[in-house]
């Protein structure tokens, strides 16, 4: 069980920070995510199907949590797509020009932090995890074509947060 | 309709394509600028950002508390299952001693109560215990009575008669009270 917890548990808690953009939030859902995982482990036939099972289990507890919670933390961390949030917020962007200083990866952890909910949690499963869009789906809870969607505006975005990290990309107006 | 390659372009980024179609797009990068940019492009936001996650620091106590979560329900599952099969046995002893035939032997008391008859069996009689004082002892022993029929209880007082046992008021204890069961 520990080989597995070593395994699983950052991969866990960082899909749950994808969730919910709060450290705390995501402690608390990694933990309960293996709770409920363990209560319900007989439901998971495939072993290769593991890793969906777990973050579809997560991101259900996160869902429930949204539900009952209205918090500003909640609200941040939304799951659901935001209707004038198809690109990040051009303040954003600015505030990512200025921090120059920075080192590169630590801008690109908060360039896709500041990724509405949607394409922050999908860019996170396909880059990070290289989950095909149906996996995110699963995961998700929505469609295919909704993944591949928000998958596109979020390279769109991270394009235009760092666009000394993409030549090719078109500068911010 | 056959489908142009550059199409293929967001399927192969997004991990969707079917091996043979892959195939024929990674064929179609040496020779289109434009696909092969857009996916060196993706790989190095993929490794930035596969990079940038691994900093995250996962808490420390995480694992050891999440450990330490799913051995409680282990442990309280075993208990579990030991009280179910505990309350098994004893439902299943239940049953049997209700089934048992109630049929007093022949010199057993028994006692009525309501319409469900008791039945009271002796145990089997122990063999008498002799309880012998050497010659010139100075002992008295005094007979107490007993609820059961099968236990007699005697008090073996040494030295003086105790007051209460010769019905005297004066005092006078016992030196060494002593109490014997057969």
């Amino acid at each position: 069980v520990s080989d597995i917890l070593e395994e699983w548990v950052p991969r866990v808690y960082r899909f749950a920070l994808r969730l919910s953009n709060d450290p705390h939030t995501a402690e608390d859902l990694a933990q309960e995510t293996f709770l409920r995982a363990w209560r319900q482990r007989d439901r998971l036939r495939d072993e290769r199907a593991a890793r969906v099972w777990l973050f579809r289990i997560t991101a259900n507890l996160w869902r429930d949590q949204l539900r009952r919670s209205r918090s500003p933390v909640a609200r941040a961390g939304s799951l659901g797509d935001s209707a004038g949030a198809e690109v990040a917020d051009a303040s954003v962007f600015t505030a990512l020009r200025q921090v120059s200083e920075k080192e590169e990866l630590t801008r690109a952890l908060d360039a896709m932090n500041a990724l509405p909910p949607r394409q922050r949690q999908v860019l996170y499963l396909s880059a990070c995890e290289g989950m095909a869009s149906t996996e995110i789906a699963a995961v998700l809870d929505m469609t295919a074509n909704a993944v591949k969607a928000n998958l596109s505006l979020a390279r769109k975005s991270m394009r235009q947060l760092l666009p000394d990290f993409f030549p090719g990309a078109k500068p911010v107006k | 309709m056959k489908t142009s390659p550059c199409q293929l372009l967001d399927d192969y980024l997004d991990h969707d394509l079917e091996p043979a179609e892959r195939t024929r797009f990674v064929a179609h990068l040496s020779e289109c600028l434009s696909c092969r940019q857009a996916v060196e492009e993706h790989e190095r936001l993929k490794t930035l950002l596969g990079e940038a996650v691994d900093l995250e620091r996962v808490p420390e106590n995480l694992i050891p508390q999440i450990e330490a979560g799913l051995q409680l329900r282990r442990r309280r599952r075993r208990w579990i299952a030991a009280a179910a099969a505990l309350a098994a046995a004893a439902a299943t002893i239940l049953m049997v001693a209700r089934n048992l035939p109630r049929t007093p032997e022949p010199d057993s008391p028994a006692v009525q109560t309501g319409t469900e008859p008791l039945v009271v069996v002796a145990p089997p009689t122990a063999d008498p215990v002799r309880i012998t004082f050497p010659p010139g002892a100075n002992v008295l022993v005094v007979r107490e009575q007993s609820e059961s029929p099968n236990i007699t209880i005697v008090r073996v007082y040494s030295g003086q008669l105790p007051a209460q046992a010769r019905g005297q008021s004066r005092e006078a204890t016992p030196s060494i009270p002593e109490r014997s069961e057969q």
